[in-house]
């Protein structure tokens, strides 16, 4: 994904999306809109600021013996060894850590090698203090 | 495991094949197996280039984890369903809802199958699954346009980018076609947000579109706490892994900033909301709780 033509296409195929807006209707029909003819984007900007602010977030590789279910086929099995690495994350962890899920849920849950998830996360409730 | 019939045919729910479906842990912790569905959509990846095993187990890592986020997300517009029914949203609109779930289990079984042709098992813990928040200090309507705003407008927005751009990249190779098809849901879920937003931004007053503006400071902080944490750098990756569908971190990073800030904010501005004011105030917030846990 180096490639700025990539880049280009991907913020028009966003650029295109949000055209969406300013028809107040929705055509659930018109799918067929080509993605990269109808909207303009400012390719000058610069992501320089946004690359380096945020810290390497590599597999910890330091825990190789903890139990591996993905190979696991028998049913009952992979509940054994479901199990078996959920006691090993809550020895090394505590049941009630961050690092617990994340021992738990790992590469499995957030994807975390090098894509961003595509579905939509469940929304954040509000912080903020209304009038 | 047992092959009766076609996925979701009634024969495959039998006594025999229930605890495979229903599988979970002895403390009652769902697991997600899609072994049996993946056989239904597997892609030919005879074009792949070689790849070491680590690679290989690395991209489906990958998969498997937009596997279980995409299953997860289903709920995430089920939650929404009552929500539009309570805010009285056109009923053409609230069936594009249904439709987007079934899209969110199409595209989790397409990943599996993903996982199944790299030679790995697409079966995974369900992390927990949480509610939608109700909003219940604003009225229906708001209430559903925040969550509709932070899932279409952001999530989905975000999300076709990324995947144009993965599939720009992976065009003509084994996982092109599936990236297309997978990439024109997205397309009508980020549409279906905007869409919302353009019918009822006009009938916001004044402090509705202030509330909704303090909300946005919430959304981009969301936004980007839980999807800058997931794009690693620097993973000094070969570029034939790429085409197994493991992106370029860096890059990635970088389309979610400009997305954010070429397309989505001033859309949102357009809609009458201080999108820039919030923008700011959450990039700050992010970048001091970052700068914190350094």
């Amino acid at each position: 994904m180096n490639n700025s033509d990539f880049h280009h296409k991907a913020l028009v195929a966003a650029a295109s999306v949000v055209l969406a807006f300013g028809t107040g209707c929705f055509d659930p029909e018109k799918d067929d809109e080509p993605l990269d003819t109808e909207a303009s984007v400012d390719d000058s900007a610069s992501a320089d600021d946004t690359s380096d602010t945020s810290s390497n977030d590599t597999a910890d590789s330091s825990i190789d013996d903890r139990p591996d279910c993905s190979e696991v086929l028998d049913g009952e099995e992979l509940m054994e060894c479901c199990n078996s690495l959920g006691e090993w994350c809550a020895a090394e962890y505590g049941e009630e850590s961050d690092e617990y899920l994340v021992c738990v849920y790992g590469p499995d849950y957030d994807g975390s090698t090098g894509c961003i998830p595509w579905g939509p996360p469940v929304p954040p409730r509000s912080t903020r203090k209304l009038a | 495991m047992h092959s009766m019939g076609s996925p979701g045919s009634p024969a495959e729910y039998s006594e025999a094949g229930m605890n495979a479906h229903f599988a979970q842990t002895p403390d009652e912790r769902p697991i997600l197996d899609l072994r049996r569905e993946a056989k239904q959509h597997l892609p030919d990846l005879d074009g792949l280039p070689e790849l070491t095993d680590e690679e290989r187990a690395l991209a489906a890592r990958t998969w498997r984890g937009r596997m279980v986020n995409e299953h997860l997300s289903a709920q995430v517009f089920a939650g929404l369903v009552p929500q539009a029914m309570r805010a009285s949203l056109p009923p053409g609109l609230q069936a594009e809802l249904p439709k987007a779930i079934a899209d969110e289990y199409r595209h989790a079984e397409q990943c599996a199958a993903v996982v199944m042709a790299l030679g790995h098992e697409p079966v995974a813990l369900l992390p927990p699954v949480h509610p939608l928040p109700e909003h219940d200090d604003v009225g229906p309507l708001e209430g559903f346009l925040r969550n509709c705003i932070s899932v279409g407008c952001m999530s989905e927005t975000i999300a076709v980018s990324v995947i144009r751009a993965e599939q720009a990249e992976l065009d003509g190779g084994p996982l092109g076609q599936l990236l297309g098809s997978i990439l024109a849901d997205e397309v009508q879920h980020a549409r279906f947000g905007w869409s919302v937003l353009g019918l009822m931004a006009p009938r916001l007053d004044d402090g509705a579109r202030s509330r909704l503006s303090d909300y946005l400071v919430d959304a981009f902080v969301h936004q980007m706490e839980y999807e800058i944490p997931k794009l690693p750098v620097n993973l000094g990756l070969r570029s034939e892994v790429a085409e197994a569908g493991v992106c370029d971190g860096s890059a990635a990073r970088a389309l979610f900033f400009e997305t954010m800030e070429q397309i989505i904010v001033p859309k949102l501005e357009e809609a009458g909301l201080e999108a820039r004011r919030a923008w700011e105030q959450a990039l700050t917030h992010w970048r001091a709780t970052q700068a914190a846990a350094d």
